[in-house]
């Protein structure tokens, strides 16, 4: 599971900005997530080994905060706003249409592995909901219609780059 | 009337805004040029303490006297914080900065740095935030490049480096001494309270937190002085703020006024009056923490500290949620005690078990499957739960819900069985 | 010394505590779950919530992290602190299965205890509980519960500060916060089991001692550990002749408030093998008629083959006041040079924490007795063809030097002991003695600190204490017979013979032990005499 030598640098980069290695701990995290989607084992130990630190502290941390994915998900992980004000701009029927739309329910991947859709809490959007994240980009004022055609667009670029690695 | 005074929003809404040609281009930079040269960082402070600068995060500290708690101990490095989390439900007001001008975060980090005599700042920015966190980054890439920080700081001897830390998803973050945690690569802990973060804060050195709007409102303070910033808004509360309006509303958005503005204005004028001619139900006036207030409230308040303490609330994050006369206040006491249980961080327990508690509690009273009781109990675990724990998440968890349950009792206990003979 | 106000009444207290100890200090006890005193404050079980008064006027603030100092003034007992406490308790149980039946933790549970005094009787909660990981085999020791856990975070401090392992550690966030290990990793270090005695619930418990024992049945005896040379104060808990555990007993000059895994499971030694009748070549004879013949034996090698052929074998397991006593009447009867020290080493794992390389627990004792510790000497003894009769206290005997003995010149052997081990079934005449459960007696550790045990159990079978059956065993060779009739009669001799005891008795050693190295005081006169 080691780095790869851009992300080794990123490593190095970040650890130096630090008084405490530690602290790099967070940015670890996110570069093991980009490497399988999630943070595997193997990452965890690896990370803490880089870190000088218990593997048993980066899995107390890393469970702590939602973004870092434990199992593999989705190559789009469509994140969707539902607190009160997304709620009170309709993300319950964005919820549901994405639902009817991918076959799951939130919290589910699609058998294809290309979508998961999760209920996610507020994403600082309260003005532009309802709204959803798909892996970072944040798309907002969603409606039906818009939901569909980020839907296309996405399983067009899915089918173009093959499966998730 | 005189005219508008903008501060923070000048450039939102402009491409472009957040590049440093922009910037400059617009006088950027030129006051920390001058505070760096001509000023004594002890000065610095008491121009932001005469202007009378709230923390814009919620709690409403003044700026100038927080500063001045920085220990400065011989040999130890201290540490500026600038709080990017920006999670409280109904606030997107310090994403409008980072997205559209970073660089005026930036001369906000640098003067004030200069003020403490810290040579390393952090901005930690929430972990979803991306295009945010895309032109933060970017504008301090720049900053360095241009010589603005790094060691010599616009030409002089003062040396600042300013890192961009990102989170990773956990609400409790926004909490000063849970986002020091989380700094240093721990679980985000909300840490007991002495010592302060002044005193023993990031990497137990002193360190001082501020939120995004306050620190932007830095260069212009320095650049007009603090009397100048004090004369906007009320005598308690000076200055502008950011409000984020949201919910049912026709343009909701982030509104640049001085505080003291009526809600109703905010409401109507900024937010373009309650989305399809409905009648106002409610109103959250700062953030979902804060108690709500009633359509009678609404009518005479205004927007500052102080009004809004008296009317028993609070200005927080001054982001403001409009509910119409269609919104079920057991709905949305259900949503935000779904949110409070999920971002607890687990620490204490009257927070831990209590917030998941009244989420169920209310859930089942929303489905019709509550008890007789269950408003009175569920003010009882309110009040057991706040000023128990650490932080004042159980807080913001219990204020709103004994406010939808005092102000809007009967929507609740029409979803109740009848007591015999009541 | 700071004087501190609690419930309007003014106390002095020592400086440097925080209120739960100042508090304790004088007698007040302020309900806690988080907070111990070995470990760093956490503060998040909120059940030590006080009021203090404050320039702000009075404030609820838990007392773990309030410092005791000058001026403090505290409500401990007031209605509201009352009532934040029951708060407390609701939260904590509302997601608890509440299943003290099956619990092993019951009747030693602070949940049950604090529930007594501050309980609310009335489930209050009409949604499901919480579901979270039962029977986890944490540990080759330890089974954790996930669901009884109140989240204190004790067992993750013990494992970060402690014993610096971190095996333990809380995972998730919220209600779904969780103790648990790494994948595939365990708790697993030499002091794992610390983490079920501090666990305030019965979230941690211990696989040795699960579904042994209801704890009201069990009685306690103040004791030392004699796994090794450390002397860790220990609680001996028992039911019916029976051992069932050791648990940690606070000093802070030995073992703070821990004791080693190998340590704590060395209690099934007193369960296993008891010797309990006198053997004859390992056959079972009445005691009185292998006394005889032991002193027959005796008698007729002193006046076959004179003092010189006698020899007699002290022992590091067996107590100061045993080896005193062979020591003593040997002494008398043969002389002093014909006791020896141990003939061999017992060596094991050690660190640098608690537990010791030397594996017996009163090696020093023999030592400060003046009984030489060094088994060459003993081995060289041994060897001497012109040994005719061997009188061994308490001897593992599985070493090779005692094989050699056996083999070749053999002596006579006279066995005192508490095992049916080889030695026991080897020797001519074997009489059985009590163990460190079964007799008062004190243990000179490795750092110099007399430590006293207490009788916890009856002995078993024909077993005398090892003093009372050596004065037996010499009598007929005695001018004049102490009369001992107790540990403390046995003091009386000591306290006579050892300057370093003079003035003290078995009853007035302090229940931390006393300290033989020499004062401060007395290290500074010995070098300005030696100066002069």
């Amino acid at each position: 599971m080691p780095f790869t030598s851009e992300q080794q640098t990123r490593f190095e980069k970040a650890v130096a900005k630090y008084p405490h290695k530690q602290a790099a701990l967070l940015t670890c995290l996110w570069i093991a997530q980009e490497i399988d989607g999630y943070i595997t084992t193997a990452a965890m130990e690896y990370i803490a080994q880089l870190l000088e630190i218990p593997p048993s502290h980066v899995i107390s941390v890393l469970t702590f905060y939602s973004m870092y994915q434990t199992e593999p998900i989705g190559k789009y992980h469509i994140q969707v706003c539902h607190t009160l004000s997304c709620a009170l701009a309709g993300a319950e029927k964005i919820i549901s249409h994405l639902e009817n739309r991918l076959g799951i329910e939130a919290g589910e991947t699609t058998e294809d592995q290309l979508f998961t859709l999760t209920r996610v809490e507020c994403l600082a959007s309260c003005g532009t909901g309802p709204m959803c994240q798909v892996n970072r980009s944040f798309h907002e004022n969603l409606t039906p219609e818009k939901i569909d055609a980020l839907l296309d667009t996405l399983k067009k670029e899915g089918a173009a780059h093959g499966p998730q690695s | 009337m005189a005219p508008k005074v903008k501060i923070l929003s000048n450039y939102f809404g402009i491409d472009q805004a957040w590049t440093y040609d922009f910037y400059t281009g617009h006088g950027g930079y030129e006051t920390a040029k001058k505070v760096l040269v001509e000023k004594q960082p002890d000065e610095v402070t008491a121009e932001v303490k005469a202007s009378g600068l709230r923390g814009r995060g919620g709690a409403g500290f003044p700026a100038g006297m927080k500063w001045s708690f920085l220990a400065k101990p011989e040999g130890v490095p201290r540490y500026l914080t600038v709080n990017a989390d920006e999670s409280e439900p109904g606030t997107f007001k310090d994403r409008a900065i980072l997205e559209w001008d970073p660089h005026m975060l930036i001369e906000g980090i640098l003067i004030a740095s200069y003020a403490l005599g810290v040579h390393q700042a952090f901005v930690y920015i929430r972990g979803e935030f991306h295009l945010p966190e895309v032109h933060l980054s970017q504008a301090v890439e720049e900053a360095y490049a241009k010589g603005v920080i790094g060691e010599k700081c616009l030409g002089t001897d003062y040396k600042l480096d300013i890192v961009v830390h990102r989170g990773a998803g956990a609400y409790i973050c926004g909490e000063e001494t849970a986002l020091l945690e989380s700094l240093e690569g721990k679980r985000g802990y909300p840490r007991l309270k002495p010592p302060f973060p002044a005193v023993s804060g990031l990497f137990g050195c002193p360190t001082i937190i501020n939120n995004v709007e306050t620190i932007a409102n830095v260069p212009w303070i320095l650049a007009n002085g603090g009397a100048a910033y004090a004369a906007l808004g009320t005598e308690k509360s000076p200055g502008t703020r950011l409000f984020s309006i949201s919910g049912h509303v026709n343009k909701p958005g982030v509104y640049e006024e001085e505080l003291g503005i009526p809600l109703m204005t905010l409401i109507n004028e900024n937010g373009g009056g309650v989305r399809g001619g409905k009648k106002l139900k409610a109103v959250i006036p700062g953030g979902s923490s804060t108690p709500v207030l009633t359509p009678t409230e609404c009518e005479t308040i205004t927007m500052d500290y102080e009004a809004l303490a008296a009317a028993g609330t609070m200005f927080g994050s001054a982001g403001i949620i409009v509910m119409d006369e269609d919104t079920s206040m057991v709905e949305v006491i259900v949503n935000l005690l779904h949110f409070y249980a999920h971002e607890s961080c687990g620490q204490c327990s009257p927070c831990r078990e209590g917030t998941g508690w009244l989420h169920r509690t209310m859930k089942q009273l929303l489905k019709g499957q509550g008890t007789a009781d269950d408003v009175e109990k569920i003010l009882d675990i309110a009040n057991q739960m706040e000023g128990r724990t650490v932080c004042p998440l159980a807080a913001a968890a219990t204020m709103p819900t004994r406010s939808y349950l005092t102000k809007f009792r009967s929507e609740f206990e029409a979803l109740l069985p009848k007591l015999a003979g009541v | 010394m700071p004087k501190i106000i609690i419930d309007a009444v003014e106390y002095e207290v020592e400086a440097g505590q925080n209120l739960i100890q100042a508090a304790a200090s004088v007698g007040i006890t302020i309900p806690h779950y988080c907070y111990h005193p070995g470990l760093s404050v956490s503060g998040n079980c909120r059940m030590c919530l006080v009021e203090v008064k404050g320039p702000r006027g009075v404030m609820a603030q838990i007392a773990c992290s309030t410092p005791a100092t000058e001026g403090l003034e505290v409500m401990v007992n007031t209605d509201t602190v009352k009532k934040m406490r029951q708060g407390v308790m609701e939260f904590l149980l509302l997601n608890h299965p509440i299943d003290c039946p099956i619990c092993d933790q019951a009747g030693e549970c602070g949940l049950q205890d604090y529930y007594m005094d501050y309980g609310l009787y009335t489930n209050r909660s009409t949604v499901p509980k919480v579901k979270k990981n039962k029977v986890v085999d944490v540990g080759p020791l330890v089974m954790l519960d996930q669901e009884r856990c109140i989240l204190c975070s004790r067992c993750v401090r013990f494992c970060d500060e402690v014993t610096h392992s971190n095996e333990l550690v809380i995972a998730g966030r919220g209600e779904k916060c969780r103790i648990q290990t790494f994948p595939g990793k365990q708790l697993d270090n030499p002091y794992s089991a610390n983490v079920v005695d501090i666990c305030p619930v019965g979230a941690l418990t211990s696989k040795d001692f699960r579904f042994k024992k209801r704890v009201w049945f069990l009685s306690t005896a103040k004791s030392v550990c004699t796994g090794c040379s450390k002397g860790c104060n220990i609680y001996l808990d028992h039911e019916k002749g029976q051992v069932y555990r050791y648990r940690p007993r606070h000093n802070a000059a030995v073992n703070d408030y821990w004791i080693c895994d190998e340590g704590r499971l060395s209690y099934k030694v007193l369960n296993e093998n008891c010797l309990q009748e006198a053997l004859i070549h390992g056959e079972a004879h009445p005691y009185s008629t292998v006394l005889e013949r032991a002193q027959a034996a005796i008698a007729h090698t002193l006046e076959k083959h004179g003092k010189v052929a006698i020899g007699a074998l002290a022992s590091p397991h067996a107590s100061l006041e045993d080896n005193f006593v062979l020591q003593d009447l040997l002494g008398q009867v043969l002389g002093p040079d014909q006791v020896w020290g141990p003939a061999h080493q017992e060596l094991g794992s050690s660190d640098d924490f608690l537990r010791q390389a030397d594996k017996t627990p009163n090696r020093a004792g023999l030592a400060f007795l003046g009984i030489s510790t060094d088994p060459e000497a003993t081995q060289k003894q041994l060897a001497n063809p012109e040994l005719k009769l061997l009188i061994i206290l308490e001897n593992n005997c599985e070493e090779a030097a005692f094989d050699q003995l056996l083999q070749t010149h053999r002596p006579t052997l006279i066995y005192l002991g508490s095992k049916q081990n080889r030695l026991a079934q080897k020797a001519d005449y074997t009489l059985p003695i009590t163990n460190h459960a079964e007799q008062y007696g004190s243990y000179v550790n490795s750092e110099q600190r007399l430590q006293k045990v207490y009788r916890a159990l009856l002995p078993s079978g024909d077993a005398q204490p090892g003093w009372q059956a050596l004065l037996s065993l010499l009598k007929p060779q005695l001018k004049a017979t102490p009369s001992y009739s107790d540990v403390e009669d046995v003091w009386g001799q000591l306290r006579e013979k050892i300057p370093a005891l003079k003035g003290l008795s078995f009853y007035e050693l302090p229940e931390d032990g006393l300290s033989l190295l020499p004062t401060e005081t007395e290290v500074l006169v010995a070098e300005e005499v030696g100066n002069v």
